[in-house]
């Protein structure tokens, strides 16, 4: 019988399901790469996360951009413009420049959701801090009428305020916006915040229809007179543009359109959103099961692992461990309780592989042991202890919130029981071969250099805590030693001669150090890392980090001696060296991002500090910005006026659904010079403890049981 | 396809199993060599990924038992009742299959009842699914499972949640086992097809 509840159910699923149904009509990028039309914005943005690569070209003007859905509401772009036939100024007279490279950012932020009266409303600012071409800001609104069709009007100051322009209204509430200044800094990289929303202003609007769900029509008014190119790189006729952007796959759309009454253009978006991994939670191979004990047996034998017994256990648990990828490191029991300490790793997977090792002991171990207390092993810090309880194992593996539960029942604890590594496992030797991809973005004349070899890469650890690190790459192919720039840096060249570096070390030894690793309180760890730090620095560097294992804070020190290497990384050194250090604090936000503040000396001999924003995603992946002001000035910095870039860093299982454990990691500048460097080495060690303490096992502890 | 179609050949005593040449153990699964080792065995179906595969029974945890490809995907029944995936992508990571055991056991005749799923999401953070389900079915059928012929209650189960209407079938013997069932797992895998070839 159909009860009124049940009723009421269905009902709810049913409208709830139709409640969900987006509007047909879907969010363009426009040729900047922000949300928008055709040139110009529109208020509603992209999916929360989602990172998109556009490339728009029509005559004389190739722009591409990357730009990152940092938050449901913002989002940012950095863009590379390849500009050909185009004037040094807005003035007719100006000279005309053969070709120019801008990069340059933008950023959107919808303050106003669409709701049945309201439009979305979004403000923007565009190159704020580059060398000012498409300095613009703009206010935009949206509305969708029925689920196909959207109107978007908006008032644009700077560049989009070039036709129709009028005097500003915001002039009515302070004089000081009737008159836009014009550019202050000569390098770029100034906020120039003295310009924004002021000058004349204009108006700029368009229509967009979703003719079906591949198939999107734009018609827009645009209000940039295009002042720099018109009449040298292209003809701007009138301000109407039209456009047809067809969507091959859910993240790839290509768009025509017909540009300013003159010229035809094309434009590529492609996308993807961290949030939607390719294979789910993966395609890695089944966990091993937990072996049940029999009812009463533990209480009948009531037996310990006899001594004689102990070297087989041992073996089983070794091998079961392996063909988990993992290493046994350590191996004792103690009346009902066993130790079991093996090589992890500080990554997403740190969860899961607790979880397998777990269910390994369920299997090797005697019915009488009950506590099992598993220690990760990384860069030969025991970085936590986790102590699980047998019986709960057996009683969550099949139940429904068994991830949950699991995770409550287990204590999370500094590693402080001592235990023996296992007879001959030191010294380990782990040599490694593989490919290697080294990229470089943006180069001022080549915009992607990519080079991709062989590295051969090994470790050898003598003993507990101490770590010999040693990298080779050899080239295969590619065109990094095409840039052959030379730097005009007036500071000493700690990073602009990077190119020289990429072109003359085939092979490179990019890496050859020793390490010691280890913990002074349960709370307080210590590094000291002496030899080739990194392809251009080799020295000692010395490391504090106070990270307690249930905090979401950490503050370390480092204090660095190094000298500059041969281009050629052979053995060499040049005759620069420095003392570099900073303290930098960390701070994982509860709500997914992840801040970092370092200060210090650097490189250059430069004081000052860097500010780093990552958004972390918990499968592993991080997108970040960063800055650094040191007390270089902006003149003897040079182009772009202080160091500043993105970062990226993307779990190799998220790309491939297959388990493993290493990230890909790279870092994209507009512009690499001196102010504000520092040693980039392996092994630090905020990322060597963090994936394994409270907050790290917290957001893996999804795959426990995976 | 990465969940390849293999066979576990230790337990038949056929060619082992090969990632580039899967084959559909339908066409060569016999009846008498089903029989010949005595060792419960399992067909998997999940048309969504075009996979067929044999699956033997490796763990038993109280009454859920774990079955396994040769090539490492498992599926964990709870007396048939399928609790959870591990290895196929958009695995089914925890399942509350009580209300459909009350069903089956003709407790709820046509009254709602809750199915709970737990899955990954895409940040690897576990997410649930509820469903409210009913029995929307129910018929005599005899079913044949490699020259076997079984004679069934066919039952049929819709479950809705927003977004997804889905109908579980399971064709179960006079004792209550269920020789053929047909489960929904997740959205990129649809439907696990699964039927006992030796009991």
């Amino acid at each position: 019988m159909f009860s009124l509840r049940s009723v009421f159910i269905w009902g709810f699923a049913l409208s709830a399901g139709q409640a969900l149904a987006d509007p047909l009509i879907e969010t363009n990028y426009n040729s900047y790469g922000s949300p928008g039309l055709i040139d110009m914005p529109s208020a509603h943005s992209r999916p929360d996360a989602e990172l998109a690569f556009t490339v728009s070209s029509f005559k004389n003007t190739r722009r591409s951009t990357l730009t990152f859905q940092m938050t449901p509401r913002f989002s940012g772009s950095f863009r590379y413009s390849n500009l050909y036939n185009i004037r040094g100024g807005t003035d007719p007279g100006s000279a005309i420049n053969e070709f120019i490279f801008d990069r340059s950012f933008s950023v959107h932020y919808r303050f106003v959701d669409e709701n049945h009266k309201w439009p979305a409303i979004a403000v923007g600012l565009n190159d704020f801090f580059g060398t000012g071409i498409y300095q613009s800001e703009y206010f935009v609104a949206t509305k969708t009428f029925g689920s196909r069709f959207r109107a978007t009007g908006g008032i644009g100051w700077g560049r989009l305020a070039g036709v129709g322009n009028f005097k500003n209204p915001l002039g009515y509430i302070h004089d000081g916006f009737f008159t836009r200044p014009g550019r202050q800094g000569a390098q770029g990289g100034t906020l120039e915040a003295q310009n924004w929303f002021r000058g004349d202003a204009a108006l700029f609007g368009g229509m967009q229809y979703q003719a079906n769900p591949k198939l999107l029509l734009t018609a827009e008014y645009s209000s940039d007179a295009y002042p720099q190119e018109d009449g040298a790189s292209f003809d701007r006729k009138t301000p109407f543009n039209f456009g047809v952007t067809y969507k091959f796959r859910p993240n790839v759309r290509l768009s025509a359109n017909y540009l300013y009454g003159s010229e035809l253009g094309v434009q590529l978006s492609m996308a993807l959103n961290p949030k939607n991994p390719p294979a789910f939670g993966g395609f890695g191979a089944a966990p091993p099961s937990i072996v049940l004990r029999g009812p009463k047996t533990a209480e009948q034998l009531g037996w310990d692992l006899p001594p004689e017994r102990k070297p087989q256990v041992q073996s089983a648990l070794a091998s079961a461990l392996i063909a988990q990828d993992l290493e046994l490191q350590s191996f004792e029991v103690s009346g009902t309780t066993v130790h079991v300490a093996y090589v992890g790793t500080s990554s997403v997977q740190s969860a899961q592989d607790l979880g397998r090792v777990a269910r390994i002991l369920t299997s090797v171990l005697p019915t009488s042991i009950e506590t099992f207390v598993l220690i990760p092993v990384v860069n030969g810090v025991r970085t936590s202890q986790i102590t699980l309880q047998r019986s709960d194992l057996e009683r969550f593996e099949y139940g429904f919130d068994g991830a949950w539960n699991s995770y409550a029942a287990a204590l999370i604890e500094p590693a402080f029981d001592p235990v023996a590594p296992i007879a001959g496992f030191y010294p380990r030797f782990k040599p490694q071969i593989g490919a290697y991809l080294k990229p470089s973005f943006f180069d001022p004349e080549y915009p992607l250099l990519l080079d991709i070899g062989v590295e051969a890469r090994a470790t050898y650890e003598p003993v507990q805590g101490v770590v010999f690190r040693g990298a080779v790459r050899k080239k295969v192919i590619g065109n990094l030693n095409k840039s052959d720039r030379v730097s005009d840096s007036v500071l000493p060249k700690v990073r602009s001669e990077t190119n020289i570096y990429d072109r003359e070390g085939d092979p490179a030894l990019t890496e050859l150090t020793v390490s010691a690793y280890t913990q002074f309180t349960p709370d307080l760890y210590g590094r000291a890392t002496f030899g080739y730090l990194e392809p251009q620095f080799g020295g000692l560097s010395t490391e504090l980090l106070w990270k307690p294992i249930e905090s979401r804070f950490a503050i370390g020190a480092e204090l660095n001696y190094v000298q500059q290497r041969d281009y050629d990384q052979r053995f060499g050194f040049r005759d620069y060296s420095v003392l570099t250090g900073h303290v930098s604090g960390y701070w994982q936000l509860a709500n997914g991002y992840h801040a970092q503040v370092d200060v210090g000396r650097y490189l250059a001999e430069d004081l000052g500090a860097t500010f780093t924003l990552d958004r972390e995603f918990k499968n592993g992946w991080k997108v970040g910005a960063f800055f650094t002001l040191t007390d270089v000035s902006a003149e003897d910095f040079g182009e772009g006026s202080f160091d500043k870039g993105l970062r990226f860093s993307i779990p190799i299982n998220w790309i491939s659904g297959e388990p493993d454990r290493q990230q890909f990691a790279t870092t994209i500048r507009p512009v690499v010079r001196d102010g504000g460097a520092r040693v980039e080495m392996a092994g630090r060690l905020y990322e060597t403890v963090r994936g394994t303490h409270r907050a790290g096992l917290r957001d893996g502890w999804g795959r426990f049981w995976r | 396809m990465r969940f390849h179609i293999c066979l576990i050949g230790l337990v038949l005593g056929l060619a082992a199993c090969s990632k580039q040449e899967a084959q559909d153990p339908r066409k060569i699964l016999t009846r008498a060599r089903i029989d010949a080792p005595a060792t419960p065995l399992l067909l998997a179906e999940i048309e969504e990924i075009e996979t067929v595969a044999t699956l033997a029974k490796v763990a038993l945890n109280k009454t859920v038992e774990t079955w396994q490809t040769g090539d490492q995907v498992s599926l964990s029944l709870d007396q048939g009742l399928v609790t959870a995936t591990r290895g196929l992508g958009e695995d089914l990571m925890s399942a509350d299959n009580s209300g459909t055991k009350m069903m089956l056991a003709g407790q709820l005749a046509d009254q709602y009842y809750v199915k709970l799923h737990s899955y990954l999401d895409g940040e690897y953070q576990t997410a649930f699914r509820s469903f409210q389900c009913r029995r929307s079915g129910l018929r005599q059928e005899s079913i044949e499972i490699f020259e076997r012929r079984h004679a069934t209650t066919r039952i049929e189960e819709l479950c809705v949640t927003p977004g997804y209407e889905i109908t579980n079938v399971y064709w179960q013997g006079a004792d209550g086992f269920l020789w053929k069932t047909q489960q929904w797992l997740s959205p990129s895998l649809k439907y696990l097809v699964t039927e006992q070839l030796f009991r």
